[in-house]
């Protein structure tokens, strides 16, 4: 390969000569060095995370999709059928789970007495009209600390889940909702909120931010999670995806991901 | 794959096996990658902490997103695509997000003070100038020494475009690194047009021109 392959054709000598100097200027300048020692900790920390996830959803798979964890009381199929042995399989059967609306299976957890003394601690109270509206809706109820609630309708997607998700704390307003099905029954009452988390395995006091929108297109409600959830028994953050009907005995959650 | 066939596996064969659930398999890919995207990350970003995020978030990203690799490229490559489009997306949200001007900001009256003089004399001071399209481009070529197709291929653009993004970064940085007060150079910035419109001030500073990515004036 020539270093003509480098640079454009149309180039005149000088221009090259100079375009020749840079190049080889950017080359010589030393390599930074393997991963540093901390960062590399910060990875391996983050990949064990991950495959302890991993390691849960299928051990909760595993039990005939029917595990009922006693700190959970969440039955849980794994997203990633893992040991699958062909990815083609994988990919099939992955797809009729979503398909077929099966995933994870919640159920209730606990009892609901204490949802409506925690509902204005989470949802801040009534949701404006705009909110409930479904239409040009901003972050709707300021929490009071720990729980904002928005329905942005962000259509959040599987690789970029934990960005988005952070945006939910940074200031400034969502860009306007589009329709929301569902969305003015999670916000009208807060206790709906509280019960939804709750029913995904999550305590409605570790309620960051949760978010109607949609999850690769369906319709979802992201919930943003400090102390992590019981699933992960993690004390970092988690953002949690459930379907938008999050409802005790009905609630599905999507896929949840632990914040590195 | 267990632990002793691991590092005889092939990149791509690690990476189905991890699909299929093997523990070791995606751990054993990181620490073949690790060093080499770490470098694309720290030059592509010029700020250790944003690299270590980046290099993470891209991490993460590979972990969960294995299932969807096709194989039309090498393990590497995508490898490679991810960490760049992890360290563009922390570029867009700094401009996005912009917080107190740096003092290596140009000053309004276009001429070069104490702190763009420094930034002259530094080569990675310059480069972080560069828009992060011809940026990314320069460090995948110039500095990792892929080729051209290859770069193409991470950046998802024609090999074209990549040379013109090269071509564009070398002259930038060119009258950039020009000693004060030659043609060219920094403190005559006025009167290298073509250089000037593509320096931005350090990520971070202030919003960039909507130039950001593949919009200044690159050949397909």
């Amino acid at each position: 390969m020539s270093d003509r392959d480098f640079f454009d054709d149309d180039l005149d000598d000088e221009a090259l000569a100079e375009q020749r100097a840079v190049r080889a200027l950017l080359s010589s300048l030393p390599d930074p060095g393997p991963v540093p020692p901390d960062v590399l900790d910060r990875i391996h920390r983050t990949l064990r995370a991950l495959q302890e996830e991993d390691a849960a959803h299928m051990s909760a798979g595993s039990a005939g999709g029917a595990d009922t964890g006693a700190d959970t009381g969440a039955t849980v199929v794994p997203l990633r059928r893992r040991a699958a042995g062909h990815r083609a399989l994988w990919l099939a059967a992955a797809a009729a789970v979503v398909l077929s609306g099966g995933g994870a299976v919640v159920s209730q957890l606990g009892s609901d007495t204490s949802a409506r003394d925690t509902a204005a601690s989470v949802a801040g109270g009534s949701p404006s009209p705009e909110a409930t509206s479904g239409a040009g809706a901003r972050g709707v109820a300021p929490a009071e600390p720990g729980g904002r609630v928005y329905a942005s309708g962000t259509d959040y997607r599987r690789a970029d889940l934990v960005r988005q998700a952070l945006a939910l704390l940074a200031p400034g307003p969502r860009r306007p909702a589009a329709e929301l099905p569902g969305a003015a029954g999670l916000l009208a009452d807060p206790t709906t909120l509280i019960a939804c988390v709750r029913a995904v395995g999550a305590a409605p006091a570790n309620l960051l931010a949760a978010d109607l929108a949609t999850y690769e297109g369906r319709p979802a409600v992201v919930l943003l999670l400090t102390g992590g959830s019981a699933s992960t028994g993690s004390s970092a953050r988690e953002v949690l995806v459930a379907d938008r009907d999050c409802r005790p005995g009905t609630a599905r959650r999507l896929t949840s991901v632990p914040v590195p | 794959v267990t632990p002793d066939d691991a590092s005889d596996a092939s990149d791509a064969e690690l990476l189905a096996a991890h699909v299929d659930g093997d523990p070791d398999a995606f751990p054993e890919l990181v620490r073949r990658h690790r060093d080499r995207l770490w470098a694309v990350a720290l030059r592509t970003l010029s700020d250790r902490e944003e690299a270590a995020d980046a290099l993470q978030d891209a991490l993460v990203s590979a972990y969960r997103r294995a299932g969807s690799f096709r194989g039309d490229a090498a393990v590497t490559t995508w490898l490679h695509r991810i960490v760049v489009n992890a360290c563009l997306d922390r570029v867009r949200r700094a401009r996005a997000r912009p917080t107190v001007p740096l003092p290596e900001q140009e000053p309004a009256s276009g001429r070069d003070d104490h702190a763009s003089t420094e930034a002259a004399l530094d080569v990675r001071a310059a480069l972080a100038r560069l828009p992060e399209s011809q940026r990314a481009a320069l460090v995948l070529v110039d500095m990792h020494g892929l080729s051209v197709a290859e770069a193409a291929a991470v950046l998802e653009v024609a090999e074209g475009t990549v040379k013109s993004r090269c071509s564009r970064g070398r002259a930038t940085l060119a009258g950039l690194l020009r000693p004060e007060g030659t043609p060219g150079g920094p403190a005559a910035r006025g009167g290298n047009p073509a250089a000037a419109s593509d320096v931005r001030p350090v990520p971070g500073s202030t919003p960039g021109p909507p130039s950001a990515v593949g919009s200044e004036g690159e050949r397909a």
